[in-house]
């Protein structure tokens, strides 16, 4: 997952991007994969408007693809991506 | 009109500060931060979203009088209070008797238990000499203190003794007659209504397939609809069969599988699940009932984030 957060924002997809990993974390039953630290976290960098810096998307990429990953790359594939 | 958002606190804490802090950034008025034993603590969860909100007003409640003390609810929002000076509003009700039963606290004598946890809690709030909980403190503004009401008698009371009122979702399908019971109580007792506010939580799922919106509202549905009395469900035509199935399924707590036994006409009685063009159109309706509030309560939508920004858009045209 290192430097992908800056691979991402690379390809210009990052704020569309950023929402629907979001919104994946926000809406998974499996919640209780992400620990409170890490939530906080994307809590801290979504109101700091910084969730689709490099280091947003690298915290939801690797969040998302711990807790959904099957539905984590159906978004990566919707925006054309393939990491 | 006032418009705010219930945040049942069955989420996580990081996703009710995104929920809270975007609400606070859009045109919303207040928060209410449900209570549950099963779910999170509320005061610890208001106290939380005090700290990522500004402006918002932050409702702890329903808080219940069987299981906290109300000196203990007046003191915890006055607590809250420091955190967010003249934002903190209370909400207390008898609760649930099915949720109460479950945990062994028996429903007795609802009416007259809510009211006298009103009288405590102002006495407590006020700071009156010879309060039995008197504070060593004072809360920072004003804290209004509401009286969730579904049956007859709740609405009354909340008219002799609340600030407010959070009608109960259940009168969804004719919000004129809890209006017309609530002000016909205050014009009987003289109270003056401009100082009261009449506000109903309404179950909302937005989304735009209107399926999924339905599915996502049904485990709340379910819950509103255990509440309903013998003869008001008769009335509505909801089958003692259907309710026995939705009860099975939540002292489960079963909640991925019971919209399997949630009857379609209960979604449409109890909730405004749909597309948003229907939902606006709902709310829009609800609007002319009298109300001075409408709290959207329930999941909001099976992407709550992106429901809440929509429920934003179409306040702000109903606004104009």
């Amino acid at each position: 997952m290192e430097g992908l957060g800056r691979r991402v924002e690379a390809t210009g997809a990052s704020p569309e991007l950023a929402e629907d990993l979001l919104d994946l974390l926000l809406t998974t039953y499996n919640s209780a994969g992400i620990g409170p630290e890490a939530g906080i976290k994307v809590a801290q960098l979504y109101m700091s408007g910084r969730i689709s810096s490099p280091e947003g998307m690298e915290l939801l990429l690797k969040l998302c693809a711990a807790v959904e990953p099957e539905k984590t790359a159906q978004i990566l594939r919707k925006h054309g991506l393939n990491i | 009109m006032r418009f705010s958002i219930e945040l049942p606190p069955k989420d996580p804490l990081w996703r009710l500060q995104i929920y809270a802090h975007l609400a606070d950034k859009l045109s919303f008025d207040a928060i209410w931060l449900s209570d549950h034993y099963f779910n999170r603590n509320t005061v610890i969860s208001a106290t939380v979203m005090a700290g990522v909100t500004r402006r918002l007003m932050i409702g702890l409640g329903i808080m219940n009088p069987y299981l906290y003390h109300p000196v203990w609810i007046a003191q915890a929002a006055a607590t809250l209070s420091e955190l967010a000076p003249g934002r903190v509003m209370l909400g207390i009700g008898a609760g649930d008797r099915l949720t109460l039963e479950s945990i062994g606290v028996e429903q007795v004598s609802p009416v007259s238990r809510v009211r006298e946890a009103a009288k405590i809690i102002r006495e407590t709030l006020g700071g009156e000499s010879g309060a039995r909980g008197r504070l060593d403190f004072r809360p920072w503004g004003r804290i209004p203190l509401y009286v969730a009401a579904q049956g007859e008698r709740f609405l009354r009371l909340a008219a002799e003794v609340g600030d407010g009122v959070l009608i109960n979702s259940s009168w969804l399908h004719s919000p004129e007659s809890p209006v017309g019971i609530v002000r016909g109580e205050l014009a009987r007792i003289g109270r003056d209504e401009r100082a009261f506010s009449l506000e109903m939580e309404v179950l909302v799922s937005l989304h735009e397939d209107r399926e999924k919106a339905r599915k996502t509202v049904k485990p709340y549905v379910g819950v509103i609809s255990l509440g309903i009395p013998t003869d008001q469900a008769e009335e509505l035509g909801i089958s003692q069969e259907a309710l026995s199935r939705i009860r099975e399924m939540v002292l489960k707590r079963n909640w991925l599988e019971i919209h399997k036994v949630v009857p379609e006409n209960l979604v449409e009685l109890f909730a405004v699940a749909g597309e948003p063009r229907y939902v606006e159109e709902r709310i829009s309706t609800l609007c002319e009932a009298g109300l001075d509030g409408i709290v959207l309560g329930g999941p909001l939508g099976p992407t709550p984030r992106r429901a809440i920004i929509e429920l934003d858009r179409i306040l702000r045209g109903l606004r104009r």
